[in-house]
């Protein structure tokens, strides 16, 4: 931003479709070597900015450069991204070797150059030993594997990903998810991420952006999108979280929060004034059950999930969701047991939107 | 060892599907119907045409017929005739299956659709109505022609092998270009996406990638043309000239000679390449249609680049502009005096008595042709879907094959089997239904199999276990899930049928002309007014009846 050129940046980009604005002045700057997700309900653009990027739509406002290189005007194969597409998109006809040739043959790199990396790309991507495999007897991981591959091969500058792991299993998600970050580490790729998975994007990325209906909700690191979420839609789409309306008043230079139904102390927040109406996000796990809490409730529903039990506790009809750790076995409470909890004292306030 | 023990299980399977098979007698005694039905009606017609070539039942077995066939020069070189046509004409109608088809499938535009629409206009007329409009304009006496004649001198018609070609490539087009543009368009976009984005522009992404893909369902398309345009009977007998061609040659021998023989050998040869390739397709090309991996969102081929774009839109619009315009000359056709000679507007060759006759006999028989061509279809899917049928394959196989045979080989069959004893079918209406039914019912067949394999078989396993028999959860189950096949088989049916011409031309007498005859003799005799009118009407019911399926399939809302 402070002048320095960017290695990818994004400047007000604008795309409509039909009377749909699917994306609304869109302006990100992406260093090299960086991890940047974009993640949103589906229909909220993300799809539609990677594909700008990767030249399959252009844009009806802004513009795009890498590498100082305005790429606005190229058409997808003079642009140097490479996309690795949701259902791979692996040509049938090819066996895995030729899919990895494909560009470089294009590319008209002499023969033996090509051989040498496409050995060297499906290394990278552990896939030694299945060049003559036709991708339909490849499992989903490998396929994906191999379109990696045959991206990287052309040694692009930006590596863009197409919701790549929508199509995989639980656990090969997670494994596929540390190899990217792998393969980000060890070749200092750029890459774009899209998904709709919240967790993925924020265990896998440098930086999130949120988007919603094509616009820019937050723009930031993983801890600080969950952690300070700019607004309510990024706080709900982000984890779980309780919020609360009220404002902040002072009494006797102790800050508290009040509610229409409860208030709790905080410590004296900095930028906010006070005596405005806003909205306290506070994360489940960070409202403690807590014998000496300075509040009681009931107990009104319970949720199970094996590494945390999740209850709905209604203090003054206000249902308040608290996530317990069970460190020692099951959680220890039972519907309409009577309950203490405590607040957290310094909660992320957001303004109340208009 | 082994095998006497694989054996063994192989016939106790057989035993314990046979049993199953009897456990509900009324589906058993249906199949059993059906299989004789297809016996007689496909099987045997066939058989007979094949026995007959070698004189069997008609004074012992000789090779006489096809020593004949090759000592005359006449009787090869309609064969040749109809296999150069067949070639020229199956290679420019992939060709422009191909440029139609890539712009289709990327373009939602108007004129998409109104390539889409006019390529498929050929489907709604009877196959030989190219050969009429291309008469009125480049016939001897045609608008093109006169104009040339008086500005140049230029003698010329399009009479002759190249007319038919030309009618043949209008004709059959549309059968190629639906098998073409459905594979395209079943092609996963993003491959294509991919290749630009490896660095292919895309007059090489459409070489190496689109075409490739799409490979096996040209080779249907070509495979289906050319066996159609082979067995073509009703352009080379209007527009053919003095060339001669092998199924107008087999007619003209039956008619004109009745020389059952030597037709039936020229038969033979028309039959040999379409069982070949039916063969082929049903187990050679089966499997080879590549799989694309499907699960993205709403991903869409790229528009057509602008280099790319030119070349296809303007072969396209030439060739839509093309059929639009032949369509336009039989309306004038029907509509004028003598089109080119005397153009004042005149209805009197609508008024016919013989044409809406048989006009009125078409309908009636293409009607309950296509009602029982869609029942058999209904029923005999479920039944090979869900019921151990011993012998299924094979009677899929056969009745499947009906589609492929010639007509003209199946009509001679018919002649040659029903004329005499036991049956004295010839010249009857049943006979007519009943040719057309057996001829088409394997559409019906594949479309009903095609929605059992999509319906689960829990639905009926429900249908049991809430207390419904086999037969009231056929009625109450099945039926209504099948509707949208049998409402497929049915329009199918019903609109080949009042087109068709090949076959039953052999079968009709004095009262039973059928419309599509009717123009047929009409054309031939040069009586291009009275011709056009009666394709007019012909095609205006066929429209409505099209457009009737639109408004249900609207008003339901269940696709056919």
């Amino acid at each position: 931003m402070s002048g320095q050129e960017q290695f990818l940046q994004l400047s007000h980009l604008y795309k409509f479709f039909d009377d749909v604005t699917a994306v609304n002045d869109i302006s990100i700057d992406i260093e090299q070597g960086e991890l940047i997700s974009f993640i949103g309900p589906s229909g909220c653009g993300k799809t539609t900015l990677l594909r700008m990027i990767g030249g399959f739509h252009n844009q009806d406002k802004g513009s795009i450069t890498l590498d100082n290189q305005s790429i606005d005007h190229l058409p997808p194969e003079n642009r140097p991204t490479g996309m690795v597409f949701q259902n791979y998109a692996l040509f049938p006809h090819m066996s895995v070797y030729k899919n990895v040739e494909y560009g470089l043959k294009i590319e008209k790199v002499p023969k033996q150059e090509r051989d040498s990396r496409i050995k060297e790309a499906l290394k990278q991507v552990q896939l030694e030993g299945y060049e003559n495999r036709q991708p339909s007897e490849l499992s989903g991981g490998q396929q994906q594997r191999v379109a990696i591959a045959r991206c990287l091969v052309l040694k692009p500058k930006v590596l863009l990903l197409d919701e790549p792991l929508s199509n995989l299993d639980a656990n090969l998600r997670m494994i596929m998810r540390e190899e990217i970050r792998r393969l980000k580490d060890e070749l200092n790729l750029t890459i774009i991420f899209v998904t709709h998975d919240q967790e993925e994007a924020l265990s896998i990325s440098d930086r999130v952006i949120v988007l919603k209906d094509g616009t820019a909700q937050q723009l930031d690191r993983p801890d600080n999108i969950y952690n300070e979420p700019s607004n309510e839609f990024v706080a709900n789409f982000v984890g779980h979280a309780n919020i609360l309306e009220g404002k902040i008043t002072i009494e006797n230079e102790q800050s508290n929060f009040v509610t229409p139904s409860f208030q709790f102390r905080i410590a004296h927040p900095n930028n906010i004034d006070h005596d405005q109406q806003l909205k306290a996000v506070i994360r489940p796990e960070k409202i403690k059950i807590d014998p000496n809490g300075n509040f009681e409730g009931i107990v009104n529903r319970i949720i199970y999930n094996g590494n945390f039990t999740r209850y709905f506790v209604l203090i003054n009809d206000t249902e308040i969701i608290v996530d317990d750790f069970n460190a020692h076995g099951l959680g220890e409470y039972k519907r309409n047991d009577s309950i203490t909890i405590s607040f957290p004292e310094n909660p992320h306030f957001i303004h109340k939107e208009v | 060892m082994t095998t006497e023990t694989t054996r063994t299980t192989k016939s106790k399977k057989l035993v314990s599907e046979f049993r199953q098979f009897l456990s509900e007698p009324w589906f058993a005694i249906l199949t059993t119907i059906l299989a004789a039905a297809i016996l007689l009606f496909i099987v045997i017609p066939v058989f007979a045409v094949f026995f007959k070539s070698f004189g069997i039942g008609s004074g012992g077995f000789t090779f006489e017929y096809y020593k004949e066939f090759f000592a005359r020069s006449y009787y090869l070189n309609s064969l040749l005739n109809s296999l150069g046509a067949a070639i020229i004409s199956t290679i420019v109608v992939v060709l422009l299956s191909v440029s139609i088809s890539l712009y289709v499938t990327r373009s939602t535009s108007f004129l998409s659709k109104f390539y889409r629409g006019a390529a498929l206009l050929p489907l709604v007329a009877p196959p030989f109505i190219f050969s009429l409009s291309l008469i009125i304009l480049l016939g001897r006496n045609g608008v093109v022609t006169s104009l040339l004649n008086d500005a140049f001198g230029l003698e010329f018609s399009i009479y002759g092998f190249w007319g038919v070609v030309l009618a043949q490539i209008l004709g059959y087009f549309p059968i190629g270009y639906m098998l073409v543009e459905s594979t395209m368009r079943n092609m996963s976009p993003s491959l294509e996406n991919a290749s630009r984005d490896l660095g292919a522009n895309q007059s090489k992404t459409l070489r190496k990638i689109t075409l490739p893909l799409s490979q096996s369902g040209i080779t249907k398309a070509g495979l289906l043309v050319f066996v159609m345009a082979l067995a073509d009977f009703s352009n080379p007998l209007i527009i053919g000239g003095g060339e001669t061609f092998i199924a107008a040659e087999a007619y003209l021998l039956v008619v004109g000679q009745q020389n059952l023989e030597q037709a039936a050998v020229l038969g033979v040869f028309l039959i040999i390449p379409s069982l070949i390739v039916f063969i082929f397709q049903t187990y050679v090309m089966k499997d080879s249609g590549l799989e694309t991996i499907s699960g993205e969102s709403g991903a869409s081929n790229a528009p057509l680049t602008k280099r790319v774009k030119s070349v296809v839109m303007t072969i396209n619009t030439l060739f839509v502009s093309f059929i639009v315009l032949m369509f336009i000359m039989v309306v004038l056709g029907a509509f004028v005096k003598i089109i080119g000679i005397d153009n004042s507007f005149t209805l009197e060759h609508f008024q016919s008595r013989n044409g809406w006759d048989s006009l009125y006999t078409s309908i009636i028989v293409s009607f309950l042709a296509a009602i029982l061509a869609a029942t058999i279809g209904m029923l005999q899917g479920y039944l090979f879907a869900r019921k151990p049928i011993p012998g299924k394959k094979a009677l899929e196989f056969l009745t499947l094959f009906g589609l492929a045979v010639p007509g003209t080989v199946m009509g001679i069959g018919y002649v040659l089997i029903f004329n005499g004893s036991p049956f004295f079918l010839t010249g009857t209406v049943l006979l007519i239904v009943l040719n057309m039914t057996f001829r088409k019912i394997g559409v019906g067949l594949e479309a009903s199999i095609s929605k059992m394999h999509q319906i689960d078989s829990s639905m009926e396993e429900a249908s049991n276990d809430l207390g419904a028999g086999p037969y009231r959860t056929f009625g109450k189950v099945v039926v209504p899930l099948l509707s949208p096949a049998f409402i497929a088989g049915f329009v199918y049916t019903f609109m080949t049928a009042m087109v068709s011409i090949s076959s039953v031309i052999f079968l009709i007498a004095p009262g039973t002309n059928l419309a599509a005859v009717h123009i047929l003799n009409l054309a031939e005799q040069a009586q291009i007014g009275m011709a056009s009118a009666m394709s007019f009407v012909l095609i205006v019911i066929v429209l409505s009846c099209m457009g009737l399926l639109k408004y249900i399939e609207k008003k339901t809302g269940v696709s056919i």
